[in-house]
């Protein structure tokens, strides 16, 4: 099977030739592996057998131009630098980096002190903005299934708040419903026209999401999901479904078991990280396996960071038997790989998945 | 009995208001109680006791992290409306706990849910925010007096800077007098003795059961 195959089967909860892989790493992590493999980061893919490419959408080309490359911004956060202290994104949210180095603070929110209707939403059309992507879909597209990302994967309640504040928003949904109803509308009508070009670029996957979960439970009441959120991703999943066929990918950390139904329902087909430590992968796949194919499921808290490369292959092999029954299954950590874990532990976890496919040959022979 | 059943009634009402998350009506009842003479501290007590529930309701997954810090909101600004009238003796706090997400993490709903637990719980809480230097919660520690001092680090990569809290703590000469807690969702029991905390917690309402428990005096230091 090619990786595309390998992937396309398990979507479709075939039995494919072996688990499909995908990757999340730090950028030191990724800088390991490169010296490690000593190539590239598509020959440390090709090294660990990663299935799936992910290409992103990125602000357009004027923004590129200006754009400050360095650490920690990266993938999602491209940003331009306002001073040497403060950075700030198309979106115009305000950044700090963290006293590491390694990670950004939220600086200011755009609405914060400014109206929606004063507020200049990023054109989509502009220039640019999906080229990368395009690029990205024709190096992969036969080889490997293409996932597309970028901001759309913090598409309402994420995006909302970096708009507005996290605080801030979590009171408008009590004291100023109707703002946040008018907010959610605008990016709905933002996320449906960047699926739209996704989709006319060919991608296989459309990444959305939202972090709805704390470790142990949701962050928003169900109810007050429902009423906001449920809508408007049923609505830009109908979109999408209106225009074309790629499979919908939702990712959101923490446990948010009690909204699988009714994600499942408005049309998510694969979930991801479906981290161990918050849901119980292999009680997910036995209520949705059917239906929904798990992606990630490898602790980045417990078992990559902390266990032994004998615990990472245990924790593979255990998840593979429980989940990987018909496909419907992606290994892949649940988070990027943070800079205190071992690569021998990294490259034990995808050695493992790839080995089982030895194994069941070797059975069959 | 009248001035008992109309008690009842303000508690009742602002008991409501509170758990329903309707501010104006929670603003609207203090001032208007405040107007017509009530008493301060009886109306401080009923919003407290309302957050004790409200946190209770949370313990039990009723109330959702949003709840939280609505109901934080609500009380802050109810507060904000009574303290003018509260005599200074009337504000006696349970303990004061020094709260903070460690340098190089910048989680911080975990350390949230505490804050607004243990504000709840009439603590006296000073947060410092994410991304807090060692030196910092130590410094804040000696300057308020504080008999806790709250770790918050979700990255595992950032959770072994407590210890240098602890040595900062040990260097000022304040340890023995102020407990550390550690909390964050891959934070383990061994992090106890390896790191020379007083506990480890994996989650939100544990860790307030734990401060709790100190302020009650039944913590393993005693």
């Amino acid at each position: 099977m090619s990786h595309r195959e390998r992937v396309m089967s398990a979507l479709s909860h075939r039995q494919p030739d072996r688990v499909p892989l995908d990757e999340a790493f730090r950028p030191e992590i990724w800088a390991r592996l490169k010296q490690r493999f000593q190539g590239d980061e598509e020959l440390v893919r090709d090294k660990l057998g990663i299935d799936l490419r992910t290409v992103l959408i990125h602000p357009p080309a004027r923004f590129m131009k200006k754009s400050w490359p360095s650490a920690p911004f990266s993938g999602f956060r491209t940003v331009r630098r306002l001073s040497p202290e403060l950075y700030e994104d198309e979106w115009g949210i305000r950044y700090t980096i963290g006293a590491t180095g390694r990670y950004w603070h939220f600086h200011t929110h755009p609405l914060e002190h400014c109206s929606l209707d004063d507020y200049n939403w990023p054109d989509v059309d502009a220039p640019g903005r999906f080229d990368t992507a395009a690029a990205g879909v024709d190096r992969w597209r036969e080889d490997y299934a293409v996932a597309a990302g970028g901001d759309i994967e913090e598409t309402f309640f994420e995006q909302a708040w970096y708009l507005r504040g996290f605080r801030a928003l979590l009171r408008d949904f009590y004291t100023n419903p109707n703002f946040v109803h008018e907010l959610l509308d605008c990016l709905l009508e933002y996320r449906v026209a960047q699926a739209r070009k996704l989709l006319d670029l060919g991608v296989d996957i459309i990444r959305l999401g939202d972090d709805l979960g704390t470790q142990q439970t949701l962050i928003l009441p169900p109810e007050l999901w429902r009423q906001f959120i449920k809508p408007r991703l049923q609505a830009l999943i109908q979109a999408i479904r209106a225009r074309g066929r790629a499979r919908i990918f939702y990712h959101s950390d923490g446990n948010i078991r009690q909204l699988i139904p009714e994600l499942v329902e408005v049309g998510v087909e694969i979930l991801n990280p479906v981290q161990p430590e918050s849901l119980r992968p292999q009680e997910v796949k036995a209520a949705f396996g059917d239906r929904l194919t798990l992606h990630g499921t490898i602790s980045i808290q417990r078992t990559l960071p902390f266990g032994t490369p004998s615990e990472v292959r245990q924790e593979v092999l255990s998840r593979i038997s429980d989940c990987g029954s018909n496909g419907g299954l992606i290994l892949a950590p649940t988070h990027a790989v943070q800079t205190d874990t071992s690569l021998e532990n990294v490259i034990t976890m995808y050695q493992a998945a790839r080995e089982i496919r030895q194994e069941r040959q070797e059975r069959n022979r | 009995m009248k001035a008992g059943a109309s008690a009842e009634k303000l508690e009742e009402e602002l008991t409501s208001s509170l758990l329903s998350m309707d501010i104006e009506a929670v603003k609207r009842t203090v001032r208007d109680n405040l107007e017509r003479g009530g008493d301060a501290q009886q109306l401080l007590s009923i919003l407290m006791n309302g957050m004790r529930m409200v946190g209770r309701k949370f313990e039990d997954q009723e109330f959702f992290l949003a709840d939280l810090i609505m109901a934080g909101e609500i009380m802050k600004q109810a507060t904000a409306i009574i303290k003018p009238h509260l005599s200074a003796s009337g504000t006696e706090s349970t303990g004061t706990v020094v709260l903070g997400t460690i340098m190089g993490d910048l989680h911080d709903i975990g350390k949230d849910i505490v804050k607004s637990m243990l504000l709840s719980e009439g603590f006296e809480v000073h947060d410092l925010g994410t991304d807090v230097a060692p030196a910092v919660f130590v410094q804040k520690a000696r300057e308020v007096g504080a008999e806790v001092v709250g770790v918050s680090a979700l990255l595992t990569t950032t959770i072994p800077r407590v210890k240098e809290v602890i040595d900062e703590l040990e260097t000022a000469g304040i340890r023995p007098e102020v407990k550390v807690i550690i909390g964050g969702a891959a934070v383990r029991q061994r992090d106890v003795a390896l790191y020379g905390v007083d506990a480890a917690v994996n989650d939100a309402v544990g860790g307030v059961r734990i401060i709790k428990s100190w302020a009650r005096g039944t913590g393993a230091k005693q």
